[in-house]
């Protein structure tokens, strides 16, 4: 299974903020120089996505297996054991609206890891999974898309998933 | 008690007492915050467990500094301001102070050190009995997030010389991994058998670290008893039986606190002085029986001691008066009224003492037994003595598993909890339909089937197979596709977003790399009758086996009152089981003898509230057994009903000649009649 481990790559903090501002500068006509930002970008339902590379923990190319957990609230598609881990396995295209998939095609997408609660969490996203580097002068504004938290628009037109929405994403995972 | 031994028992000890102020060391910082005071009831369970300790190797110095520092943090709650905040300054000294003095007693001493002058300034105006009322206090809060927080991350006191040797295998795997890393990554067929001895090695040494023989538990348990009992003026020999039953090491550690609990609470207030045991008539020694075994995929303490026993009917009234709910308190059994007191940290008792306290011991026990998902269980009779028995459920840590397959899933059974494997349909078992579902009739027992894909919310798959699983001394059977093999695992706990509800203990990954998702035994035989009663209320279809009545009102709406207990006799196997579903669902307590003779052991062993027996039975028929129970003191009014087949008057006479005290018709038997005939005879649930 590929991996991309971006735990090397040293992640400079509150970037998030900083496109925001970007963005808004952008609506003025003025122009912010920032050095720039590592972002993971994804796919959901055709349209490109990223997010913060310091948002998450790492992200991966493929599941591998994933079985579903008996009992386990709607929101939960099953488990997968990630370098001998179990992680909780959730799906960011369904809560976009899109159809529920089935866990052979689930097993092939690629995911991005967080924490809850101490447990890994996978999110199983579309790919292609890029790591990008994008510079913050470049975005523009952007609005929440079919129940997506949007924080802005990328310079290649990818949509940047809001901080805050994604982890109430994580939070109601149950 | 000799030199060897007592040094033993102090290692054990300082080692135990090492582990109580880890546990307490959290607990203190939190009453800190005055929100926080939930946390003094875990607080004294543990200084609890470290107060008896200390008595029972003969520390009395240790248990008096104890014993005050329980009576500090119950008075916490009650205090405010600049005196909580001295008190609290006071307490986490007090912490301090003890554990330079249990290291003190760790290096060699046999005595605690000078800082116990400093805890006895620090604690002298603490007058423990005053806070009687406030330890008695009903127990309802749940144990905050914090809490659980800090059980799973509780301590594993290990060997060090296993956990070298484990390191030395990891060490030697990482060097074999890393030379065929260098090597380009082909691994030789010698560098790969090697790599496999030495993680199967490993494996087993971190397995052991775990799984050990559960008389371990016992160690030291009965000199414990002897030096106590000595104390105590009381002469007490111990029973113990072990079974070979191994467990992993924290449930047994978990075990071994609460055995503890109860012995102290059987010597200081179950067992009488020997006088005492001669003016009634007893042997002046006695008897303390202590039982490990494995039963349900759990691990069952049982501790039985011949003492005085319990006043059930003062128990019963102060727990009455104290719940306000004297209804309810009276509708409850002998057993259930001493579980409900033991619970709510109740004691009889007007004084604390330095080696039970006053009911804390008992609460804790019920307290930590409901906490790792076990329960507890308790009779007794006044005279004769107590029976007091816990479980800790086995599988959470460490487990053997059968793998099952249904449709596309693939699951684990606790082997512990399985009975048997059959296989369906052809050259097999044949189900049936029983009225609350399929059942299966397997070694004279029915049993209620159900496909485990469906159970679990999947599709029910071509169940080729039934798993015959048995918890809470129920069996149900679970249909599956294929049988897999029977594998030990060490699962990993979900977090409780993703399994609030227990169903899945743990997920595991199998030497394939497949991985598995271990079921709560507990839980499937819960789904499976919870299943089967929504079954009931539903109409019963023509191949029922026997015609249903009218559905009674439903389950919440049935009266308060004692449940009243059935024991029914009869010879056949599936008459008898619909009469049992039927009555149970009616809230009867049903207990089921296949013959007269059984009949009658039933009896002997508990006295049912009515006897319903059939009329025509091989061996010993109804009217034979009416005769029996008429014959025994005991049993003589015993109400005794008759059911049968034949309407006639002959069998009426033959019936209540042999002493019956009603006679129906089974066409026409039901829960609701069998009521009606009970009210009629005098009998009221």
């Amino acid at each position: 299974m590929k991996r991309l481990r971006p735990k090397s790559i040293s992640v400079v903090p509150g970037a998030q903020e900083r496109l925001r501002a970007a963005a808004r500068a952008l609506e003025t006509e003025a122009v912010v120089e920032e050095a720039p930002q590592l972002m993971v970008q994804f796919g959901l339902g055709g349209t490109a996505y990223a997010v913060e590379l310091s948002a998450i923990d790492r992200a991966i190319t493929q599941f591998g297996e994933v079985i579903p957990l008996p009992g386990a609230p709607a929101s939960i598609r099953g488990t997968a054991f990630l370098d001998g881990v179990p992680h909780v396995v959730a799906d960011l295209l369904e809560a976009a609206g899109h159809p529920r998939r089935a866990l052979d095609v689930l097993e092939r997408s690629p995911a991005l890891v967080v924490h809850r609660e101490g447990v890994p969490l996978a999110i199983a996203v579309e790919g292609p999974l890029e790591l990008t580097e994008v510079a913050v002068s470049g975005v523009s504004a952007a609005t929440s898309r079919n129940g997506v938290g949007v924080a802005a628009k990328l310079p290649n037109g990818a949509l940047l998933l809001a901080t805050d929405w994604l982890r109430q994403f994580i939070a109601g995972v149950a | 008690m000799d030199e060897a031994t007592a040094k033993r028992l102090l290692g054990l000890f300082v080692s135990e007492a090492e582990e109580n102020l880890a546990a307490l060391n959290p607990l203190a910082v939190r009453f800190q915050d005055p929100t926080q005071l939930d946390a003094i009831e875990e607080f004294c369970g543990t200084a609890h467990s470290f107060k008896g300790a200390a008595a029972a190797v003969g520390l009395p110095d240790m248990v008096w500094v104890v014993h005050r520092l329980e009576a500090l943090a119950f008075r916490l709650r009650h205090t405010d301001g600049e005196a909580r905040a001295e008190l609290y300054r006071r307490l986490r000294r007090v912490l301090e102070l003890l554990e330079t003095s249990i290291a003190v007693l760790g290096a060699g001493s046999s005595e605690p050190g000078p800082e116990h002058a400093a805890l006895r300034g620090l604690l002298a105006d603490i007058e423990p009995d005053v806070l009687l009322a406030q330890a008695v206090e009903p127990r309802t809060a749940a144990p905050s997030a914090a809490a659980s927080q800090e059980a799973a991350e509780e301590r594993l006191s290990v060997p060090a010389t296993e956990v070298d040797e484990a390191l030395r295998l990891a060490a030697s795997v990482t060097r074999l991994a890393a030379a065929q890393e260098l090597d380009g990554g082909r691994l030789e067929r010698r560098t790969a058998q090697e790599l496999a001895t030495l993680s199967q090695r490993l494996e087993s040494v971190l397995f052991n670290l775990r799984m050990l023989p559960a008389a371990q538990a016992l160690t030291g348990l009965d000199a414990e008893v002897r030096a106590l009992a000595e104390r105590l003026g009381k002469d007490v020999r111990v029973e113990m039986a072990d079974h070979q039953v191994r467990a992993d090491r924290r449930t047994l550690q978990t075990g071994r606190t609460m055995l503890r609990h109860l012995v102290r609470n059987a010597l200081d207030h179950g067992f009488e002085t020997p006088a005492e045991r001669a003016s009634a008539g007893k042997a002046s020694q006695g008897t303390l029986k202590v039982a490990l075994h494995m039963a349900d995929a759990s691990l069952w303490v049982t501790v039985e001691d011949d003492g005085g026993g319990f006043d059930v009917g003062a128990i019963r009234g102060a727990l009455a008066s104290r719940t306000a709910e004297p209804e309810r308190i009276s509708a409850l059994s002998d057993s259930e009224v001493l579980v409900e007191f033991a619970a709510q940290g109740g004691s009889t008792r007007a004084q604390a003492t330095d080696i039970s306290g006053r009911g804390v011991g008992l609460s804790t026990v019920v307290a930590m037994a409901r906490a790792k998902g076990g329960d507890l269980k308790l009779r007794s009779e006044r005279g004769k003595g107590s029976t007091v028995s816990f479980t800790l459920p086995l599988e959470v840590y460490a487990t053997e598993v059968l793998t099952v397959s249904c449709g596309s899933r693939r699951l684990g059974i606790p082997t512990s909890a399985i009975e048997s494997t059959v296989t369906l349909g052809q050259g097999g078992l044949t189900p049936q339909r029983g009225p609350a579902g399929p059942i299966l009739a397997f070694d004279e027992r029915i049993i209620h089937l159900r496909p485990l894909g469906q159970l679990l919310g999947g599709a029910g798959g071509s169940t080729r197979f039934a798993v015959i699983v048995r918890a809470e001394q129920r069996e149900v059977a679970l249909g599956v596709d294929e049988l897999g093999e029977a594998t030990r695992v060490v699962p990993h706990a979900l977090p409780p977003f993703a399994s609030a509800d227990t169903l899945v203990t743990g997920v595991a990954l199998l030497s394939d790399g497949r991985q598995v998702h271990v079921l709560n035994p507990r839980h499937l035989v819960s789904l499976v009758r919870q299943e089967g009663v929504a079954r009931l209320e539903e109409p019963v279809g023509a191949a029922a086996l026997v015609e249903a009545k009218p559905a009674p009102a439903p389950a919440a709406e049935k009266r308060p009152g004692r449940r009243l207990s059935v024991l029914l006799a009869e010879d056949s196997l599936a008459t008898r089981e619909v009469l049992r579903v039927l009555l149970e669902r009616e809230g009867f307590d049903v207990r089921v003898a296949g013959d007269g003779q059984e009949a009658q052991v039933r009896i002997a062993e508990r006295l049912p509230d009515v006897l319903v027996s059939d009329f025509n039975m091989p061996v010993c028929d109804g009217p034979m057994l009416a005769r029996a129970v008429r014959s025994h003191p005991e049993s003589a009014r015993l109400p005794v009903i008759l059911l049968t087949s034949r309407d006639d008057a002959r069998s009426r006479a033959e019936g209540a000649a042999a002493g019956a005290d009603a006679y129906l018709i089974k066409s026409q038997f039901n829960a609701q009649l069998l009521r009606q005939t009970l009210r009629k005879l005098g009998v009221e649930g």
